[in-house]
């Protein structure tokens, strides 16, 4: 099991200035080794698939963790979530949505789709600290009662 | 061993004596004698051959043969002399035999047995005896007994009832145990199918294996009881039914006689079938169908009688008529007792009675009787009953409605008749009836021609058969008989009556007595006649003059008067013969009339005669002018003044004769002698007594004065009477008046009155004659009529206003084929179709000749499921149900039907209705709506996600500066505080543009024509800056198109869709943007518009979501992403389809779109 600091995460997320500030906080709060950052749902299909530009394996390792926004262009977030929950491999890679739509709809479709957890960006920054501080905390509950790491190493 | 007594006896006494004593005493008949005769016999022997006496026997043996006829039994032959036995025991035979002799006394034939032997004496045959035995009883006896035995045999072998006779065999117990054929005669072998051979001698365990034992237990009852025992059995064997009868025979046979039955079995089967369907027949039957006996218990009946009376058709089996329904009984008991006693059917009896158990509705019924037999003598009574409750009410509504007729018929002053379209007469008034004095019976049809003259009738018929052939009114005036052997004329006219459809039903005629007026006709001919009789043999001299006063002619009398011939005076100018003193006078009078001065001259004058003498003469001249008032001729009267009295008794007789014509009228006549015109109401007036009666007086009961005339006048019509008298005073002209009048008892009538004025030679009215008539109850009847039909026409009309005007589509079908009998105006009109397509439609032609389709549009309605059908067909309530109909050009359009049946009185179905409205509208709207509200929620979906997204920016960066405040770390706080800038511009930028999209398709200017090619210059005006910072060579290679609708709207679509294809360009050296048009054959050969670019193009898998709000393809891109979804609303909002073509990334771009009502320029 890897620790919270070690994790390789997988970022989507359309608006510069959203990825800016969860980019800080992760930081902030020493979550993840190594972010990448991706801004449409196409290109997060094509690093997870190894398509296109990452046709080579080495140049789109396997995150551990994926942060998905909902609203993405080309491919939409949902439609992302459920390819990755589609595919044998993927599937055991948790996926945070994060997101500030709060339509009760994309929730229900979110979990329906397997998201493993579902955050709404707060309107208020320490809330959105506080959020990403527990994420750590989250993140170790949910190995130790969810078995199905090992598939990914 | 009586021979040897006799020996004995002759041996010992010899003597004749003795030996007759003892033959005497013999019982048989003894003869003893020899070749030459009989010499002793006793009264026996006498009396078997009936002979008298010793004497009669006592000739040659031979001649006694002949004489009793003696001959032999079996053959008949007579027995030669030497074969007579006795004959033969004179020669020494002893001979025993019979033969056959006749008696001489009875005739009879006897039989004989002979015993004949030889008297021999010391070796010498001295005669012989002969002792006969009369054996005929024996005999016969015996030949009886031969014919019963061959009777046996023959009924033995013959008869069709087998017969058996068995021997019992018992066991060792002594109970029977088997039984051993003895006999079966061939009927019995055949009926039991097996041989006789095989059978005699048998016994039946040998026979039959297998054999019930049940069937030894008849034999062993009969066997204990000896009583004869009848029953019927199935062979196993034969497969056939058996009637046995066993006879127990002695101690332990029995026989048996038995026959076939299985046909009565049979039969008696069929009867059990017979009898099941028979009662099947009573328990379906759809009427009262009832067999009851003769005490009126129920022995079957129909499933619904019993249920009258709560039982069912088990229970009420013997349950008796009486006991259940009294009221019923009362109207049915009669006619079954006489149905049970006479035997005679009553067929469809009628009667009024309560539905039995149903508490005293009353019903009606109608109802057959008729008897049935039961068997053994019995009878019952068959009673069929239907409810005839509708029948008969409908039958009374038109006897109501004919009885109506009838009154009004009979009442009227005419005779009336009608007749069948092909004229046939079928009904007369009673009118008719009264004058001819016939029945129906007698004129029915053509019978009619009886009562006709024979002069006419010819005539008549033609005349009317052509008129019915022709369907055209018929009219004729004939004299037809009337009871008083009299002919009177008659007009008759006959109208042809047609149905709805136009076609001649009936005819209705009527025949007018007219009589009167021929005589009044005649009376006029009659007069010319006797003008011109007058003329000739007139008491006065008659002329005619012509102009120049010369005569034209000139009657008998002038002749005679003037005594010139008439040759003589034809011609010649009255001045010649007139005394030279009066000619200038002569002169003068005829220039007055002949100039019209004055159109009648009296005077008197002097004529001159042949003679050369002068008669005094009253002339009177009158005028005769043309239709111009030009002068023809004079007629002039020469009177022989002394002659003047007879010519006054010829007026008086005219007088006569009208007054006898006013009498034939009937009519209640007035007159008011005019004595002074000024002072009107002091004329004296008489009333006939008919006028009487209809001012409601006993006739001469009141004084009679204009005053009380004028009293009974109804108040508002006296003015009008006063002035009507005046005028006709005035203008000489007699009227037609109608008006109320007050009876004497206070009732208002409303009378009818022909007046007349009567002038002096003068001018001056001297009476007024009127005849009255009241015509009330004719009003009243007219006017209940035309309030009837008022009613009627009304109702109508209102239908007829309804189904012009209403805005919506109604169809009225007939029941019970939902034939369509009317469809609304606005129905037809949106249909478009020909009238034949629409109305007098059945059922089953309504799907396809209308074009009615399912709500899915696709699947043809079947005719039972349509909603008109359900309501005609089935009384439902249609509601709301969506249906499709075709207009003529194939649209279909989508209607919301609610239909009903249409119910009499009764609660019958007469029709349906339908209600149907186009909502081809409104199914738009609500589609216009959904997608509207589609749109407003992803609309607000995505507003609140992307309003959102910049507020959590700007949030989160704020708080970031503030950090930066602290840290004082300037370049960290001027990179968050353009986070926050472009957050908040983006913000300000998205509401503009939700703006924006909310106002397209709100009417903020009227639609108009515009040319495409000036819409796209001033799109391309527009974006000028951003084409040529770019370098876009612009193609326009549109058509001259006229697009409609908002020009703003317009410029809007081409604006985006070039600043998306700047845009897009990506970096592409030569970028191009091509604007054109071309037509889509795929599209109904619609004008598409186009845009054009050669930029980055678009991955089909996108192209999907390119026009969705706020939807961007690339996230680095500019913009909100509401450019396309801008454009897509437009031409939603133009009522037109926009799609996208691209060959995929870095190949371009084309966006095409359709408006509604684009069109090619002229």
């Amino acid at each position: 099991m890897k620790s919270v600091e070690n994790l390789h995460i997988l970022y989507v997320e359309d608006d510069p200035a959203h990825a800016e500030f969860t980019v800080r906080n992760f930081r902030k709060y020493r979550i993840g080794k190594q972010i990448i950052h991706l801004d449409d749902g196409l290109e997060a299909l094509d690093y997870l698939f190894f398509r296109g530009k990452y046709s080579n394996h080495e140049s789109a390792p396997r995150p551990d963790l994926i942060v998905l926004d909902l609203r993405l262009p080309k491919v939409d977030g949902l439609e992302v979530l459920k390819t990755i929950k589609e595919d044998e491999l993927l599937r055991c890679i948790p996926v945070v949505i994060l997101t500030t739509s709060e339509a009760d709809t994309d929730i229900a479709r979110a979990y329906s789709y397997y998201a493993n957890s579902y955050l709404q960006k707060p309107l208020d920054v320490s809330k959105f600290s506080e959020m990403i501080e527990s994420f750590g905390l989250y993140w170790e509950l949910w190995n130790k009662y969810a078995g199905c790491n090992e598939a990914v190493e | 061993m009586v021979y040897i007594i006799i020996m004995k006896q002759l041996k010992a006494e010899q003597t004749s004596a003795q030996l007759n004593a003892v033959i005497e005493a013999m019982p048989e008949a003894v003869y003893i004698g020899n070749m030459h005769g009989i010499t002793h016999c006793n009264t026996a022997a006498l009396k078997m051959l009936g002979a008298n006496s010793l004497k009669d026997l006592q000739e040659r043996i031979g001649e006694l043969g002949r004489k009793y006829n003696v001959r032999w039994p079996d053959s008949g032959r007579a027995l030669r002399e030497d074969e007579l036995q006795f004959t033969r025991a004179l020669n020494g035979e002893t001979v025993i035999e019979e033969v056959l002799a006749t008696n001489a006394e009875t005739g009879k034939d006897v039989y004989i047995r002979s015993a004949d032997a030889p008297v021999i004496l010391n070796g010498e045959i001295l005669g012989a005896v002969a002792i006969n035995s009369d054996i005929t009883e024996s005999i016969l006896l015996r030949q009886e007994l031969e014919k019963t035995k061959d009777k046996y045999e023959i009924l033995f072998n013959s008869i069709e009832e087998g017969f058996a006779h068995y021997q019992a065999i018992y066991d060792s117990n002594g109970i029977l145990d088997d039984l051993l054929l003895l006999d079966i005669n061939p009927a019995g072998a055949k009926l039991s199918g097996r041989p006789r051979k095989e059978q005699v001698g048998k016994t039946w365990k040998q026979v039959w294996t297998g054999i019930e034992d049940s069937l030894f237990d008849i034999y062993r009852e009969v066997d204990k009881s000896g009583k004869i025992k009848r029953f019927e059995h199935f062979s196993g064997v034969t497969h056939r039914w058996y009637s046995n009868k066993i006879y127990k025979i002695g101690n332990d046979q029995f026989a048996v006689t038995f026959y076939d039955i299985t046909e009565r079995k049979d039969a008696e089967e069929s009867l059990k079938t017979r009898e099941a369907q028979l009662d099947a027949f009573f328990a379906n039957s759809p009427a009262i169908l009832n067999l009851v006996d003769e005490k009126f218990c129920y022995i079957n009946t129909d499933r619904v009688t019993p249920t009258y009376y709560g039982l069912d058709r088990e229970t009420i089996k013997g349950k008796s008529v009486r006991d259940l329904s009294k009221d019923f009984l009362e109207q049915t008991g009669a006619p079954m007792k006489r149905v049970l006693e006479t035997g005679e059917t009553i067929l469809n009896a009628e009667f009024e009675a309560p539905v039995p158990g149903k508490g005293g509705e009353l019903a009606y019924w109608r109802t057959s009787f008729f008897r049935v037999p039961l068997g053994n003598d019995k009878w019952g009574v068959g009673v069929i009953s239907l409810e005839v409750t509708d029948i008969k009410i409908s039958e009374q509504k038109l006897r109501e409605s004919e009885n109506r007729f009838r009154l009004l018929a009979d009442n009227i002053s005419q005779f009336a008749w009608i007749a069948d379209k092909n004229g046939e007469i079928q009904w007369y008034n009673k009118r008719w009836y009264d004058y001819t004095d016939t029945t129906f019976e007698d004129v029915a049809g053509w019978g009619w021609k009886k009562v006709h003259h024979p002069d006419h009738i010819n005539r008549v018929i033609d005349r009317f058969k052509n008129a019915v052939a022709k369907k055209e009114q018929w009219e004729d005036t004939f004299p037809m008989l009337g009871k008083d052997g009299k002919y009177r004329w008659f007009l008759s006219r006959a109208l042809p009556v047609r149905d709805e459809a136009g076609n001649v039903s009936n005819w209705f005629g009527t025949n007018t007595d007219i009589t009167e007026r021929l005589q009044t006709e005649e009376a006029l001919k009659e007069n010319e006649q006797r003008l011109r009789g007058i003329y000739d043999n007139a008491a006065v001299g008659i002329a005619e003059t012509d102009r120049e006063h010369r005569y034209i002619d000139v009657n008998e009398r002038l002749c005679r008067i003037l005594k010139y011939s008439r040759e003589e005076l034809k011609g010649r100018n009255v001045s010649e013969i007139t005394h030279p003193d009066d000619r200038q006078k002569t002169a003068m009078l005829y220039k007055q009339l002949y100039n019209g001065e004055s159109d009648i001259i009296n005077y008197e004058k002097r004529y001159l005669k042949k003679d050369g003498t002068d008669v005094w003469v009253h002339v009177t001249k009158s005028a005769i002018y043309d239709s111009k008032g030009n002068f023809i001729k004079s007629i002039n009267t020469i009177e022989d003044i002394t002659e003047r009295k007879d010519a006054e008794n010829a007026v008086r007789r005219s007088d006569a004769i009208l007054k006898q014509a006013g009498n034939m009228a009937n009519l209640g006549a007035w007159e008011i002698e005019l004595i002074t015109v000024e002072e009107f109401n002091k004329n004296p007036l008489y009333w006939s007594e008919q006028v009487f009666r209809i001012f409601g007086y006993e006739p001469g009961s009141v004084y009679v004065s204009i005053d009380l005339f004028f009293r009974h006048m109804h108040p508002d019509d006296r003015q009008k009477i006063s002035a009507l008298i005046d005028e006709a005073i005035k203008n000489r002209s007699s009227f037609n008046m109608e008006h109320r009048i007050r009876r004497s008892d206070g009732d208002e009538r409303i009378v009818d009155e022909h007046v007349e004025i009567l002038y002096d030679q003068k001018g001056e009215p001297v009476r007024i004659t009127g005849a009255i008539q009241d015509i009330t109850e004719q009003k009243s009847t007219e006017k209940k009529l035309y309030e009837a039909l008022q009613e009627a026409e009304e109702g109508k009309n209102i239908l007829t206003a309804l189904m012009e005007y209403i805005p919506i589509g109604i169809t009225i079908a007939d029941a019970p084929d939902v034939n369509i009998r009317i469809v609304s105006r606005y129905g037809q009109n949106l249909l478009e179709k020909p009238d034949d397509q629409i109305t007098g439609i059945p059922a089953p032609e309504h799907s396809s000749k209308w074009g009615i389709y399912r709500s899915d549009a696709l699947t043809p309605g079947q005719p039972e499921e349509l909603p008109l059908s359900r309501a005609t067909m089935n009384g439902e309530i249609v509601k709301n149900e969506e249906w499709y109909v075709t207009r003529s050009d194939g649209t279909l359009i989508p209607i919301l039907c609610n239909a009903a049946p249409i119910l009499d009185k009764k609660g019958k179905i007469n029709g349906g209705v339908i209600g149907w409205q186009d909502i081809a509208d409104l199914k738009r709207i609500e589609k216009e709506m959904q997608q509207r509200n589609e749109e407003l929620s992803r609309f607000i979906y995505t507003v609140s996600h992307d309003l959102k997204s910049p507020l959590v920016t700007i949030k989160m960066f704020t708080s970031y500066l503030r950090d930066d405040f602290k840290t004082s770390d300037p370049a960290q706080f001027e990179k968050d505080l353009a986070y926050v800038e472009n957050a908040a511009d983006k913000m300000g930028t998205l509401l503009n543009e939700i703006l924006q999209v909310s106002r397209i398709g709100r009417k903020e200017e009227p639609r108009t024509e515009v040319s495409l090619e000036k819409i796209v210059k001033e799109a391309v005006d527009l974006l000028a800056g951003t084409i040529s910072k770019r370098g876009v060579k612009l193609i326009i290679s549109a058509a001259p198109v006229i697009i409609y609708g908002y020009a703003q709207r317009f410029r809007q679509l081409f604006q985006n869709l070039i600043d998306n294809a700047v845009k897009f360009m990506g970096d592409q050296p030569n970028p191009e943007i091509e604007i054109g048009t071309y037509i889509d054959e795929g599209r109904n050969d619609k004008i598409v518009i186009f845009v054009r670019d050669n930029g980055i193009g678009i991955d089909p898998q996108l192209q999907h979501k390119l026009f969705g709000l706020f939807e961007k393809l690339d996230p680095k891109s500019e913009g909100t992403g509401i450019g396309l979804a801008i454009v897509k609303r437009i031409v939603d909002v133009h009522g037109g389809k926009i799609w996208v073509s691209s060959e995929g990334e870095g190949k371009g771009t084309t966006f095409h779109f359709t408006l509604e009502k684009t069109r090619i320029k002229i």
